[in-house]
């Protein structure tokens, strides 16, 4: 381990266009092409909410701006039943899985990880490659099932069946539906391919020094989510195989004998329990998956612009490692009212409650790394903070849902649309824009603008709350959700269409302000300020590297690590901040327990130090 | 040997050697990684498809325990049975020999070409399952233990095919020492886990 | 970047006025849960009240926390140096336990309305049949001989859209109607079923939903206490029409509900048995 490696062993960086930008194998160019495609999708699941608003809103209003953009979707000027059902399908299936999954694990996993365990690449780079790929088809399988006969698939992101077991149910249950199975699958693949390399290259290519406690919290949560999603993903996989068999060949794993459109459906025996026991198997990890890395990032975020240690580093771990392990048994609270056995639910119910635990402890480790601070507000702290606030509300509104009693009245209501969204649309949206404010100087040479990345931090931030908030004043009325139009329930309040405007518009005015998040994405390519290595004074082993690092990371000399991400502000040092390069006997370190050895000239300092024995 | 040759082999990447990233390993608990990286690749990998298996299974165990009415296997499948346990101890013998001789030798070749060939012929004989059961009238679709029957054969048929694909890739690289000893103790682990899945499915199709 | 320290005010301030908005319109029930129509609807309403207490007084504490820090600690000079400060055990320990032990009584609470929701219903509880199809409820009573007959959806056809047994004799009696009536303060056990795809029968004033599955009967007994005609919209997507999928329940005396049935035909008549 003494040695290290020379640039005369490092690989020859490529030197052909194709080699060097498409076909790569260096991780900081598939993070790339995976943010790139990731928030392509992103963009498209968002122009899909939009058309979901119209006829929320203006129900049987001729939109003809709308209707002339997608004429195939709107019939006289009004949104088609059918083509809202595949809006909202589309729209929650390319956001959750197409673009934060891909984001955050594509995009996120392969810049962060080798950088910050201070690796050349990872383990296996041909996968890498092959996994971008594989998740690029995925894409574009998933998106030509917009443009097939019957529409997209119909049945809900959860594609319960037998709604999308049987294609006379509804009309995007034909190959729109085959074509979302293929994608899922073919999606599933390409995640477990990257997930068996973040997972081997954290475990494996860490350098000299990085110990498993010396990581950022980022790599501790990307290295869940890897493990996670590793574990969940093939249930969703056999799920979805089944599912093939019994809409082509004939099998009845979720199917018993219906009647659908008159025509009797000969099977026996299956239940549609099992598929909701599959996907949730997955389905549930899913929503740790979308938030552990951006947990992660917002702590990284805080600690740097706090300039203080991350409150209780150990916490922190280990309630990652909790809320993983948790995730695994939760899954059921998505079926207490599904007909499952009642003292099933109450078995989901206590893992459920208990998994908010980890959670609330991680919200006041930020909450303690304020304290005291001495706080800088650039566009990624904004964002940073902002996550605070808005997963304090959504998971809150969680130990609702998450106890049955109270589930009976908000299942499938607003209620759960607005406390899904404000954690996965809003927390973990929020994660990924902090992190690419944060990361993009590192990634490009070049910071964004503040200017606008605040006008849109504010947008964003008070837009999203317009949306999602009045939502929850949907649920306690007891307003379904999936519904095309509100026109025949005499129980909702006369003023429920003040409040869908009130959503609507402020779902338009946030959209726009995502128009100046990519005006400054583009902006800031040609014209932002240079950065140089290190432009927020981090500790984390990327900041060592050049902004943007070379092909192979480290040039010559591989990074070599004295000390936790975290000394901030450690009495006695030179700078507020000091590198995980920095070796010890150059600057004191307040790394727990080791503090009292590796500087002994801080035990006068016992005040400030409560860790110094 | 990781004094003289900067970048230690068996972490290098599955993409040929052109590996070009290394932390050097466990940080500051020291020692070199837990294991190789191959090796802990491919065991990440048998969590996965274990995974995938094991989701497949409950769901087969709780359906066919509700029907209560078990498949009774084409005597075929006994002898598949046979033939892939053959493979894994074929396998584990030219593994020995290999990690004696430092690479292959003929007799260790031989030995491994002869885990191939029973891999082969398992698959053959599964086929040959499936066309004894279409024989008999029990398809996909006649009852639960049939479709699930189908099922995890394919899945692990399809998971053997990846064996044999990887099994062969070493054996084109046969004469590449480095390759050899870096995949040949993870592929081999790949292939004795298929066959303890094959034990667990011949259990769980049994169940009632 | 002291000169950034102005969007620490204003992010406190907006924050401020967020949980202003959220107390003022939620405490002040601006827009609220229908009116309570049932029992076991009682208790849920409370076991609601009581998480909205709890988690909101979470929500402001760490609100105003929140707030507050981002306000006080915003880098003002060059001189300000932060607090070297690792972690605090007990204090960990205290921020754990106190959400452990409040979710844990909220778990307490919960599972036992849980429980007693979910009980066997009593012995004089009125049986209806609930079946879901694309788009509308149907509802079977049992008629004279007070037994539900059997339903499976390989009994529908053209002369019996129902999907009752013919054979059963227990159907011949039995009513089924397009909306729901029921006596006041009589329990009543709904037992679900689908024709088709999922449904959820969901009735908003009564608390009540629980989804019908095709190929297994779901349970779910209630005891209505307020006269007067409900929605019964369905709560899972279950197609094109999921929107318009909507019945209608109607809690009157038992007087006029007995008045009711009476005036329905019986499935024999509709479906022209001969029996």
């Amino acid at each position: 381990m003494a040695t290290q490696p020379t640039a005369a062993t490092v690989h020859q960086e490529p030197t052909s266009f194709w080699r060097r930008y498409i076909f790569s194998m260096d991780h900081k160019v598939i993070a790339i092409q995976y943010m790139i495609t990731a928030g392509l999708m992103g963009i498209i699941g968002l122009v899909m909410s939009w058309l979901m608003r119209m006829p929320l809103t203006w129900p049987g209003e001729s939109i003809p701006i709308a209707a002339k953009i997608f004429p195939g979707l709107f019939e006289g000027g009004v949104l088609r039943p059918d083509a809202y059902l595949a809006m909202m399908t589309m729209h929650g299936t390319l956001m959750v899985f197409f673009f934060l999954t891909a984001i955050l694990l594509g995009g996120f996993g392969n810049l962060l990880i080798p950088l910050q365990c201070g690796a050349r690449d990872m383990a296996f780079p041909f996968v890498n490659m092959l996994s971008y790929w594989v998740f690029l088809l995925s894409c574009l399988i998933m998106l030509a099932s917009l443009f097939v006969t019957g529409g997209a698939a119909a049945a809900g992101w959860t594609a319960y069946p037998p709604l999308s077991a049987v294609a006379a149910a509804v009309p995007g249950s034909g190959l729109g539906q085959t074509l979302w199975l293929i994608a899922m699958a073919v999606f599933i693949v390409s995640s477990v391919m990257g997930g068996l390399n973040y997972i081997t290259t954290v475990l494996n290519l860490r350098t000299q020094g990085m110990s498993m406690m010396r990581l950022p919290l980022t790599v501790w949560a990307l290295f869940v989510a890897a493990i996670i999603g590793l574990l969940a993903f093939p249930a969703l996989f056999a799920g979805a195989v089944l599912l093939l068999l019994d809409r082509h060949l004939g099998t009845s794993f979720y199917l018993d004998h219906i009647v659908v459109g008159g025509q009797h459906l000969a099977r026996e025996g299956g239940n549609p329990l099992l598929w909701q026991h599959l996907f949730w198997f997955l389905g549930h990890p899913e929503v740790y998956i979308l938030i552990l890395p951006p947990m992660g990032i917002v702590s990284e975020i805080i600690a740097n612009n706090a300039r203080k240690p991350i409150f209780a580093y150990r916490a922190m771990v280990y309630s990652i490692i909790a809320i993983g392990f948790l995730s695994f048994i939760v899954w059921g609270h998505h079926m207490f009212v599904s007909g499952m056995n009642i003292w099933l639910s109450a078995a989901f119910t206590l893992t459920t409650l208990i998994i908010a635990v980890p959670s609330a402890v991680k919200t006041f480790n930020w909450l303690g790394t304020l304290w005291r601070g001495k706080l800088r507000f650039p566009t990624p702290m904004l964002f940073a903070i902002g996550f605070v606030s808005t997963f304090v509300t959504g998971g809150l509104t969680g130990i609702f849902l998450g106890n049955p009693t109270i589930d009976i009245q908000l299942h499938d209501t607003y209620f759960v649309v607005a406390h899904f969204h404000i954690v996965m649309a809003t927390s973990a949206v929020f994660g990924v824009f902090a992190g690419v404010y944060y990361w993009f100087p590192k990634m490009f040479g070049r910071l964004m603008s503040e200017r606008l990345g605040k006008l849109h931090f504010w947008l964003t931030f008070l837009g999203m709350y317009g949306i999602f908030f009045p939502m929850h004043y949907l649920g306690f009325m007891g307003m379904p959700r999936r519904y095309y139009g509100f026109g025949l329930l005499q129980y909702l309040a006369p003023d429920t269409q003040a409040i869908q405007l009130f959503i609507t518009i402020s779902a338009f005015i946030t959209g726009a302000a995502q128009l100046l998040f990519l005006y400054n994405l583009v902006w800031s390519l040609w014209r932002g300020k240079r950065a140089e290595a290190n432009p927020w004074q981090a500790n984390t082993l990327e900041w060592q590297a050049p902004s943007p690092p070379p092909h192979g990371n480290w040039g010559e000399h591989m990074p070599v690590v004295y000390r936790w991400a975290y000394d901030y502000s450690v009495p006695g040092a030179s700078q507020d901040f000091i590198p995980q390069t920095v070796p010890l006997e150059q600057e004191p370190t307040g790394e727990h327990r080791r503090a009292a050895v590796a500087a002994p000239e801080l035990s006068g300092n016992g005040e400030a130090h409560r860790n110094g024995g | 040997m990781r004094a003289t040759v900067v970048i230690p082999k068996e972490i290098r990447g599955i993409d040929g050697g052109r590996f070009r990233g290394d932390g050097g390993g466990r940080g500051a608990e020291g020692g070199g990684p837990l294991m190789p990286t191959a090796q802990l690749f491919v065991w990440l990998l048998i969590v996965g498809v274990g995974m995938l298996f094991a989701a497949l299974s409950s769901a087969a165990i709780v359906r066919i325990g509700l029907d209560g009415q078990t498949l009774r296997f084409p005597p075929i499948v006994w002898g598949n049975t046979a033939v892939l346990l053959l493979s894994s101890l074929v396998l584990g013998l030219a593994q020995w020999h290999v990690g004696r001789q430092g690479m292959f030798q003929p007799s260790s070749l031989r030995l491994f070409g002869g885990a191939v060939g029973c891999g082969l012929l398992f698959l053959l004989g599964q086929l040959g399952a499936w066309y004894e059961l279409i024989q008999q009238g029990i398809l996909l679709t006649s009852s639960s233990a049939a479709a699930f029957f189908y099922v995890l054969t394919a899945a692990h048929g399809v998971h053997v095919l990846g064996g044999i694909v990887a099994l062969s890739a070493l054996w084109i690289n046969r004469r590449r020492g480095a390759v050899v000893r870096r995949w040949l103790g993870p592929v081999a682990t790949y292939w004795h886990f298929l066959t303890l899945v094959w034990f667990a499915l011949l259990a769980i199709l049994q169940l009632r | 970047m002291q000169a950034g320290s102005v969007h620490g005010v204003l992010f406190a301030v907006a924050v401020l006025v967020l949980v202003g908005i959220g107390v003022v319109t939620i405490g002040d029930q601006w827009w609220w849960l229908p009116p309570v129509a049932s029992i076991h609807g009682a208790t849920i309403d409370a076991l609601f009240t009581v998480t909205l207490v709890v988690t909101g007084i979470v929500f402001i504490l760490v609100h105003l926390l929140l707030a507050y820090f981002v306000w006080r600690y915003r880098a003002r000079s060059p001189q300000q140096q932060a607090y070297f400060y690792l972690e605090n055990r007990p204090l960990e320990v205290v921020y754990t336990l106190v959400p452990a032990l409040t979710l844990t009584s909220l778990i307490a609470v919960g599972t036992r309305a849980w429980f007693r929701i979910h009980s066997s219903p009593p012995a004089e509880a009125m049986p209806v049949r609930v079946i879901g199809e694309q788009f509308a409820w149907r509802f079977q009573y049992p008629g004279a001989d007070g037994t539900l007959g059997r339903f499976h959806p390989r009994f529908i056809s053209e002369e019996n859209p129902f999907g009752l047994d013919p054979e059963d004799p227990a159907s011949h009696d039995d009513i089924i109607t397009t909306e729901l009536h029921v006596p006041l303060n009589r329990p009543v056990v709904a037992y679900i079923n689908s024709k088709d795809v999922l449904h959820s029968f969901f009735v908003p004033a009564l608390r009540v939903k629980q989804d019908a599955v095709p190929g297994m009967t779901t349970r779910f007994w209630f005891i209505p206490t307020q006269t007067g005609t409900y929605d019964i919209p369905c709560a899972e997507l279950c197609g094109q029409g999921h929107y318009i999928m909507r019945g209608q329940m109607v809690v009157e005396s038992n007087a006029a509900f007995e008045a009711w049935l009476a005036q329905q035909p019986t499935f024999s008549t509709m479906v022209g048995l001969s029996h």
